[in-house]
């Protein structure tokens, strides 16, 4: 069984994910990482994610309908399960914990003045 | 917005796509992506990247969506996508032969070794062999200008013989700049052959790297100035250019910049510091002045006959060199032949009629270290035959190697015969078979490299010490030949594993498990054949190393004329003010016997001087070499007369000269040439006109120049009419058994007669062994790699002796049983491996003379060919001597062994 870390661009991945709710398949991903988060990627990198979220079990995939722009071929649509949305709060939340922790000084400077 | 991942501009994108148009992705591309992908993934990652590239091509036009689609299709290969390899057998197979491959190199250690070994010997002097022709090939190839940067030299032809000449007339290459537009920069060098001494603080240098030269030389040789400004180096007349290591002698840890140098040439202020010259460079100097300050006529006057300094010339770009070299003619129409005429009285077209003529020519400046072998080069160059004599041997060595290895493959078949048996029985292929034996094969191949390679590395220390180079490993072996070797041990495993894994693949199943395996006759020829092929690379090689000794021994043994032992010869005496003072307080040293001075010396043929010169009643004037010696040099060397008197105190001999038997030819008065009146035209010797000579006597031909050269037509000339100075020789017969006490003696006297001059004296047989350094050297690597070769080829017969006579084990083992004697069995087992080393030798003996009689003639003087049968004896009985031992080893422990052992298993 692979580790259950939560890798960074997993989890931009996963957010990118819930963010398109029922229209994540491919092509939706990649563009809105793209456009939100100003990464281009290509498909083929996004598929290596994709396929590591899955054997981790923090997303499920579905087949969908077929287009003709696509050649007839069908799409294939991501949800991110219970365990996905999990591992994303315990990621916030250790980063929220280490945000706290930081004089505020530190992170704006002039703060206190 | 969707923005790919490449920052790449279209390239006039500006293509406008209508709805109408059906945009179609690059079928190529898409069909390669179809082949890798795995299927369960294909049809969402196609459909996929189709619905981006019709996105894309809405928004950025089909050329870029194309674009973007290709490199997305590459950016998909990646382990999770790509199909497995076919799920055939490759990789799992792979590892299985590689395990077996690893087994049986194990177990067969000897075998392993005497392969692993043998061809690492062989890597590591192939690699060795490389390094030493890449920094001989590496001359000269750091001039800015390196590749339209050329030296002139010329071939002078003179009725009788052809010399050819590194030094050029000191107006040959202005004028030449300045006639031809095609030539784009020159610059001169004048090479001081005496040397001068320079002084600081009371310290005297002989500096024997002291070159003149034109203010542009640093611009067009890449030589680095480490201090002091480039455009001032030469910016006072009395500058002086230094090189590290001069600077470092003078200055020690002072700056040199502004320093004033006391030297033969009057003060010189150092301008600046220059790194040392380049070990690839086919000059070198320690000190360097500006050109004008030489005041010697010939090379501040416009001068177009006198072969004095070195001229460069920089071609414009795209002139080929031809071009220049036929118009150089022009030039000594123009120029040399007023002079020509006007010395010789004889018109120019006379001249030439009479075979004189000058051929000018360019030469690359990377191509004078290995090309160039002319008279009165900076220094003796390499020779290119050498070059491709050690690439031979290097390609050679190799192959002797790799013969070891399909010998010994081939030879270890009965071995191996039952396992293919058994993996054949067990549904093996024929293919998976020879993929395990060149797996083997490559296996071996590539730990040899790397063994050979590391052995390259310890080894080069020695080697540099050996070859007298100074090559660095690091800096020698780049990325680029660690990815040519990994290459070359795949490829040699493969070629090498080649033959083995057809004839071992090949072998039926049913015959090899019954046990009736016989080795071939076939096979057998084929291991004959390249035991023979071995054994004739090694003799050919024994015996043209023992040639090129017997040429070496030849050289400093032949009768040159006079006696070369037992001659000490002092340099510069020159400059001493009460010679004859000098000399009788020399011949009172115990020990010596004879002294006498000269101009010249054997064996440095840039001291003698041309002049020419005409029979009195003839009209023919040749031009010929000339010295000037003392009433005892002739004796002192014990150069033969052969006909009339030497030059004596009994006589005036200011108006006589000797000939050698060449010149006596050359005037066409051998028979009686006492008594002739020669002329010797107006030239440096005779600034005030012709004068006439009477010839005293003939001098038995001498070598006085190397023995690359045959000996032509000299005069000698008393120094009775010579000014002082004339006599820079001293050569001092004297007990060499003496000579430390008389050296002493001598700079005893020395120092009181030339306080400020540098004592330098030295042996003339020594001297004239220099002559033949480059043959010595290249003789001595070729010793040691003949040694190697002949020890890999050795190696490869040990092991082929082993499996023979480990097949033949219960032959001898009947015999012994049916009364044979044990030495006669090791007599039966040693004849069998005669027999291809006596046809190796028959067949080098042609080859050897091929490539023998070819070097031989780089040398005037040189062993007849039919005098080096002695060589062949040698090389043949060496042969023979060493397959012997290496077999015998094995012959005697196999006739010693007990019979019941051998025959007992079954």
């Amino acid at each position: 069984m692979k580790g259950s870390h939560l890798g960074e661009f997993q989890e931009v991945v996963l957010l990118v994910i819930l963010s398109l709710d029922d229209n994540a398949y491919g092509v939706t991903i990649k563009q809105e990482i793209a456009e939100k988060v100003n990464r281009s990627i290509s498909r083929g990198a996004l598929h290596t994610a994709l396929t590591r979220l899955e054997e981790k079990g923090f997303i499920t995939s579905e087949q969908g309908e077929s287009h003709p722009d696509r050649g007839g071929r069908k799409k294939r649509y991501y949800t991110v399960t219970n365990k996905g949305v999990a591992a994303l709060h315990d990621a916030k939340s250790i980063r929220d914990q280490l945000w706290n922790q930081i004089p505020r000084l530190k992170l704006y400077p002039g703060y206190d003045k | 917005m969707f923005v790919t991942s490449f920052g790449t501009k279209c390239p006039g994108s500006g293509y406008n796509i209508t709805m109408d148009d059906f945009p179609t992705p690059p079928a190529l591309f898409s069909r390669l992506f179809q082949w890798f992908c795995k299927e369960e993934l294909y049809p969402e990652l196609q459909g996929d990247l189709l619905e981006e590239f019709s996105l894309n091509t809405e928004e950025f036009g089909r050329k870029r969506a194309r674009q973007i689609y290709r490199r997305e299709v590459l950016k998909m290969v990646r382990p999770s996508i790509i199909k497995a390899l076919k799920k055939t057998t490759v990789l799992p197979m792979f590892k299985i032969n590689f395990k077996l491959a690893l087994r049986g190199l194990i177990k067969q250690r000897l075998y392993t070794l005497i392969n692993i070994g043998g061809l690492a010997m062989s890597v590591a002097v192939a690699t060795l062999i490389l390094l030493y022709v890449q920094s001989e090939t590496s001359y000269d190839n750091y001039h800015p200008v390196k590749d339209r940067l050329y030296r002139l030299a010329v071939d002078r032809t003179y009725p009788d013989h052809v010399s050819s000449y590194a030094r050029t007339p000191v107006s040959m290459g202005e004028q030449a700049a300045l006639d031809f537009p095609d030539i784009e920069a020159f610059t001169k060098v004048f090479r001081n052959n005496g040397g001068v001494n320079i002084t600081y603080n009371n310290e005297t240098f002989l500096e024997n790297y002291l070159v003149a030269a034109d203010h542009n030389f640093f611009e067009i040789f890449g030589i680095k100035l480490i201090d002091g400004k480039r455009d001032e180096v030469f910016s006072v007349q009395n500058a002086a250019i230094l090189s590290e290591n001069a600077a470092l002698r003078y200055f020690g840890d002072e700056s040199p910049l502004g320093k004033i140098l006391q030297s033969d040439l009057g003060d010189l202020i150092v301008t600046g510091v220059v790194e040392n010259t380049p070990r690839n460079t086919h000059f070198k100097f320690d000190v360097m002045v500006d050109f004008e300050i030489l005041d010697l006529a010939y090379l501040q006057k416009p001068n177009f006959l006198n072969f004095g300094v070195f001229n460069f010339l920089v071609l414009k770009e795209g002139v080929s060199p031809e071009s220049v070299n036929a118009k150089f003619d022009q030039i000594v129409e123009n120029y040399a032949a007023g002079e020509i005429e006007r010395r010789l009285k004889m018109s120019f077209e006379d001249y030439k009629a009479s075979g004189n003529g000058y051929n000018y020519f360019l030469q690359p400046i990377q191509d004078i270290h290995l090309n160039s072998q002319l008279e009165g080069e900076f220094q003796a160059n390499g020779n290119v035959t050498y070059i491709y004599l050690f690439l031979a041997i290097a390609f050679f060595v190799i192959i002797l190697a790799m013969v070891n290895f399909v010998n010994l493959a081939t030879a270890r078949a009965t071995d191996r015969a039952k396992e293919v048996g058994i993996r054949k029985v067990m549904g093996s292929l024929r293919k998976q078979l020879i993929s395990q034996f060149l797996i083997e094969s490559v296996l071996v191949t590539i730990s040899g490299t790397i063994v050979g390679l590391l052995l390259a590395y310890l080894l080069l220390p020695l080697f540099n010490n050996f070859a007298d180079t100074q090559i660095i490993f690091g800096q020698a072996v780049g990325p680029y030949a660690y990815g040519a070797l990994a290459l070359f041990s795949l490829l040699l495993g493969l070629l090498a594993g080649l033959y083995p894994a057809f004839i071992l693949s090949s072998f039926k199943h049913v015959t090899v498990l019954k046990g009736k395996f016989i080795r071939g006759k076939k096979g057998q020829w084929t291991r004959n054949g390249l035991v023979v092929f071995q054994f004739l690379i090694s003799i050919v090689l024994i015996c043209s190393t023992l040639i090129v000794g017997q040429q070496m021994n030849f050289m400093q043994n032949k009768n040159l004329g006079f006696d070369r032992e037992n001659i000490i010869v002092m340099q510069r005496t020159g400059g001493l003010k009460e010679l004859e003072t000098f000399k009788t307080e020399v011949k009172r040293i115990p020990g010596v016997t004879n002294i006498g001075g000269s101009s010249a010396l054997p064996g440095s043929s840039e001291l003698y001087f041309g002049s020419s010169f005409e029979l009195a009643g003839s009209t023919e004037s040749i031009a010929l070499s000339c010295m000037v010696v003392e009433d005892d040099f002739l004796s002192t060397m014990h150069m033969d007369l052969k006909a009339g008197r030497s030059f004596s105190t009994d006589f005036e001999d200011s108006l006589s000269i000797i000939l050698n038997e060449s010149a006596a030819r050359a005037f066409g008065i051998i028979d009686d040439p006492i008594g002739k009146i020669i002329k010797n035209d107006r030239d440096v010797s005779n600034p005030d006109g012709p004068k006439d000579y009477r010839v005293v006597g003939i001098v038995k031909d001498f070598n006085y120049k190397s023995l690359h050269n045959e000996i032509t037509p000299l005069v000698i000339f008393n120094n009775e009419r010579y000014l002082e100075g004339t006599l820079n020789n001293l050569v001092i017969r004297a007990n060499v058994d003496q000579s430390s006490s008389i050296i002493n003696s001598l700079e005893e006297l020395w120092v009181e007669h030339a306080p400020n001059q540098t004592f330098l004296y030295n042996f003339l047989d020594q001297n004239l062994d220099q002559l033949y350094q480059m043959e010595k050297k290249s003789g001595d690597l070729f010793l040691a790699f003949t040694g190697i070769a002949i020890l890999i080829a050795c190696i490869g017969l040990f092991g082929l002796a082993t499996f023979v006579i480990g097949s033949r084990i219960k032959e001898i083992a009947v015999r012994k049983v049916l009364g044979a004697g044990s030495r006669r069995i090791v007599f039966l087992l040693m004849y069998d491996f005669n027999k291809p080393i006596i046809l190796a030798l028959l067949l080098s003996i042609p080859l050897v003379i091929l490539f023998m009689s070819n070097w031989l003639n780089g040398f005037a003087y040189r062993v007849e060919m039919s005098s080096t049968w002695i060589s062949f004896v040698t090389a043949g009985l060496i042969a023979l001597t060493v397959a012997w031992i290496t077999v015998s080893y094995h012959s005697i422990k196999a006739a010693l062994s007990n019979p019941v052992k051998n025959l007992r298993s079954e």
